[in-house]
This record gives structure tokens, C-alpha cells and sequence, in this order.
């Protein structure tokens, strides 16, 4: 698959020119973004959220991806999505989610397959840099890397179940998610590999309207082969709000993960970004705590500017405090250190 | 001051600035044999956001215009209430999470109304000028 990624590259980029934007073959649609991203550390350090970055650059955030949606019939559809990373060996292209789609009414819908994980505010879309401020979402939630027990999980193998009504002008999506999931872990002090998730069942029920999202979700599952969760039940609960109000824009999200028999292991995280539209400039400061066992806090002012409506360019600078370990004299308190993080995305 | 020059000046005014005063209509159709005979704007906003697909059981599917036409412009101003970018953001999000593509897209006011009327599910929206026996008008915007 490494080796075709090339050409799979150029063939697409050319079909995305010579094609209209929405390339439409029947009743079958074909999508795609693209990141081109780099990050620089301005001080040595050794958070594993952000290992690869160094002083020496990193240009491993690029990623592209390759969205193709067909409809059977007016109530089924199947969609699948194929991504690649620099992060990743030779940038292996790989199936990022697939699922079949049924609704039978406008208000119900039936998933099934492999889906990305929707419980969180940008969970579904954490690739797809157009959607938010940053060059990246917080890495203390939105990193496979993230300490303790909530672990970032990408996609899982399952169902999920979607029921959509209105209350007045607001609209009420709730959702429920069953099935399993496989994370790559490094923290814990475990050997790189594969864990799994299993039994996994959640939900979540947003809250929307023109300017105003209101998401709160929970999730259970089982952890094995993951070191100090191994064989663990692993409770998550989270809540968020998003806010796009006459230019002003406020998101804020805080999660909690309770490891059973092990409170060592048990995480919080939490940020809240604020930023004001000028024109095609936003620019934006955040705040991202993580609360673990090797916990830091971290504040990001950035700018985005709206090139097109398709094409955003990026840049954030991040000053990263990782906190001491538990019980950890005053002498060992890490040092903070800077980063600086730029992307051009766009989609097509 | 007289009426007389009251008078004057309002036909002066009228005469110089009645062309920009006037304010564009766009129409919302769809095809004459369609059972549907009107919707609201809440109704219209949904189907073009991709969260609705039938109407009191018929079928609808959208049609869309080209980025760079007023009627677009007028449309997303005043119905769905989105700026393009931030359109395009609500695409990018129920793209690439699977839940949905976006109104396939023919160009103009004439083409939305030449697909209108021979796709009897098809549902548009053009200039109100635009209008003839060939489409129903369904809701109209002003």
C-alpha cells in the first residue's frame, strides 16, 4: 500500500481539478483533505504527546484522506474513508472508517461497521483541520499518546444508533454506540503495541441550534492488554459546548476517566479556546489541562485565516508545563517548553 | 415645505434610486408533479442541510447552485443562515464523519429549473424571475 500511495496521490489531486468539486458518478460521491503540516520545538523535552516533535522539525503531521460515499437507495447508503499520516510508517494508507447507513424514517438512523468515535466534540473530525481553530485539537484528549484512563479512541467495530428531534428551534440528536475497539498504547509504562476495548457501550445526546452545540456523552468499556488498565472496566463521562455567535467563538470540553480498582490511573482533561472573527482572521488562546499520573498544562494562541472557504492556513504557538510526577521532589519538576505549529488544509 | 416641493423631490429621489431599491425574490420549486404544495422555511433549511428527506412521504432531493451566484448567496443568507466557510465546515463534518454528502450542484438559476422540472423529486430554488409553467413555486424568499 506504501508504495501506490504516490500515485494514488497524484491521481487524485488530478481527478480533484479536473473533475467538478463534488465528483459525481450516479448516486456515488467522492471527497478528500489534505494537511500539509510541520512543528518545531524550541526547547528539548520529553512529553510523549508531542515526541516527535523536536528542534530539528517534524513534517510528520501531514496527512491526506480519501472519502468515497455511494447511496443504494434513498434510506441506505455505505461510505468508507481512507487515510494516511506521516506519523505513520511510509505514510501506509489505511481504512480510517467504513460503515453501512440505514433510515428508514429522516429521524433514525442504523450504522454498521467500522465508525469513528462520535461521542466527543471533534472526535468524528479530528483530521479534518476546516472545522476547527487550531492546528491541531488538544492533544491532552485528542492524542492517541494522551495519559491515564481515557484513551483516544479513533474508531471502533460495532453499531451505532441515531435518533434526531426538535425541541422548539433546537435540535436533539441522541446517539448510542456498541461494539469494540483497538488503540496503539505506549503509556503506562506498557511495550508499544495494540490494546483492546471491549464490551464497549456509550452514548451521547447534543443539544443544537444556528450558533450553539451542547454535547454531553459517556462511554464503557473493558481494557486488555494495556498494562495498569489490563483486564479493568474503564468509565468515560464528557461534556462540551461549542459557540459561533456573530463572530465570537467559544468551545469548551471536559472529560473524565475512572479506571476501577486503580484511581491511580483515573484522568481528567479539560480546555476552553476563545477566539473573534475578523474578516478571514481568527485568532484564538486556548487553555488544555490534563490531569494524570504525568499531568501538564498547556496554552496555545494562535491564527487562522480563511483562504477560501475550502482552504485554511494555520499557525499556533504552544507552551507546554508538564506537571511533576506524584510524589516527585520540587528539583524533578519538568521545564516548560515551546512549540510552534503550522498547517495548510484544505479540502476538496 | 409646500407639498408641491414634497412632491418634487420624492418623484427626483424615486426616479434615481427606485432601480436599487428594489430587492431580489428567490423562489423555492419543484417539479409541477410533485404532491408537495408548500413548505416552510425551517422545512427548506433541513433538506438543504441534508437532514431531511421526504415531506408528508414524498421524496425530496435537492439541488444546488454554484458557489458564485447571487441566488446562492441570497439562499444561504437568508435560509440556512451559514457564510460559505462556515458551510463548508458543516459539510467537512458530515462528510468525513459519514453522515451525509451535500446537494449535488448544476450551476445557475436555469439549470436548477431545467433539472427541477424533469426530476420529479428534485427540489430548487431560483430568481423569482425565473418562474414559469415548467416548475411549482413552493416557498418564496424575499
Amino acid at each position: 500500500m506504501n508504495k501506490i500511495f504516490p500515485s494514488l496521490m497524484i491521481l487524485l489531486a488530478t481527478l480533484s481539478i479536473t473533475l467538478p468539486i463534488n465528483a459525481y458518478a450516479g448516486d456515488t460521491k467522492l471527497f478528500g483533505f489534505l494537511r500539509a503540516g510541520a512543528a518545531m520545538s524550541l526547547d528539548n523535552h520529553e512529553v510523549e504527546a508531542y515526541e516527535s516533535v523536536d528542534r530539528n522539525g517534524d513534517l510528520s503531521a501531514s496527512t491526506f484522506g480519501f472519502n468515497i460515499s455511494h447511496e443504494i437507495s434513498s434510506n441506505l447508503r455505505i461510505a468508507a474513508q481512507f487515510f494516511s499520516a506521516g506519523y505513520e510508517e511510509n505514510f501506509n494508507t489505511h481504512l480510517d472508517w467504513g460503515y453501512a447507513s440505514f433510515s428508514p424514517t429522516d429521524d433514525f438512523t442504523l450504522n454498521v461497521g467500522k465508525i469513528k468515535y462520535p461521542i466527543l466534540l471533534y472526535s468524528e473530525v479530528v483530521d479534518i483541520g476546516n472545522v476547527y481553530l487550531w492546528t491541531a485539537p488538544p492533544q491532552e484528549l485528542y492524542s492517541a499518546e494522551s495519559e491515564g484512563a481515557f484513551l483516544y479512541l479513533e474508531s471502533f467495530l460495532g453499531s451505532s444508533v441515531i435518533h434526531t428531534t426538535y425541541l422548539g428551534k433546537y435540535e436533539v440528536v441522541t446517539q448510542v454506540i456498541a461494539g469494540n475497539g483497538s488503540v496503539e498504547v505506549g503509556a503506562h509504562g506498557s511495550e508499544e503495541g495494540n490494546g483492546t476495548l471491549d464490551k464497549m457501550i456509550g452514548g451521547s445526546i447534543s443539544l443544537n441550534d444556528d450558533f450553539f452545540t451542547l454535547k454531553t456523552g459517556f462511554n464503557r468499556y473493558n481494557a486488555t492488554g494495556i498494562s495498569a488498565l489490563h483486564n479493568r472496566d474503564i468509565h468515560v463521562i464528557s461534556l462540551g459546548v461549542n459557540i459561533d455567535w456573530n463572530n465570537l467563538i467559544f468551545t469548551t470540553e471536559y472529560v473524565k476517566g475512572v479506571v476501577s480498582d486503580n484511581s491511580e490511573a483515573d484522568t481528567n482533561v479539560f480546555y476552553a479556546t476563545l477566539g473573534y472573527r475578523t474578516g478571514a482572521l481568527t485568532p484564538h488562546i486556548s487553555y488544555s489541562k490534563l490531569e494524570a499520573e504525568e499531568g501538564r498544562n498547556v496554552f496555545i494562541t494562535g491564527l487562522k485565516y480563511q483562504f477560501l472557504p475550502s482552504t485554511t492556513i494555520k499557525l499556533d504557538y504552544l507552551q507546554v508545563s508538564p506537571e511533576a510526577e506524584h510524589g516527585a521532589s520540587h528539583d524533578e519538576e519538568p521545564e516548560s517548553f515551546g512549540i510552534i505549529r503550522g498547517a495548510l488544509d484544505f479540502v476538496f | 415645505m409646500k407639498n408641491s416641493h414634497l412632491t418634487f423631490y420624492s418623484i427626483i429621489f424615486l426616479t434615481l434610486f427606485a432601480p436599487q431599491l428594489s430587492f431580489a425574490e428567490l423562489a423555492i420549486i419543484v417539479n409541477p408533479s410533485s404532491d408537495i404544495s408548500s413548505i416552510t422555511a425551517k422545512e427548506a433549511k433541513r433538506v438543504f442541510l441534508g437532514k431531511l428527506k421526504t415531506i408528508k412521504g414524498e421524496k425530496l432531493i435537492a439541488v444546488d447552485q454554484s458557489e458564485n451566484m447571487e441566488s446562492r448567496k441570497l439562499f444561504y443568507d437568508t435560509i440556512i443562515r451559514k457564510t460559505e466557510s462556515q458551510l463548508k465546515s458543516y459539510w467537512s463534518t458530515r462528510i468525513f464523519s459519514g453522515k451525509g454528502v451535500p446537494p449535488t450542484t448544476v450551476g445557475n438559476d436555469d439549470d436548477v429549473k431545467v433539472w427541477v422540472s424533469v426530476n420529479k423529486d428534485a427540489i430548487g430554488y431560483v430568481d423569482s424571475t425565473k418562474i414559469d409553467n415548467s416548475v411549482f413555486v413552493v416557498y418564496t424568499v424575499k
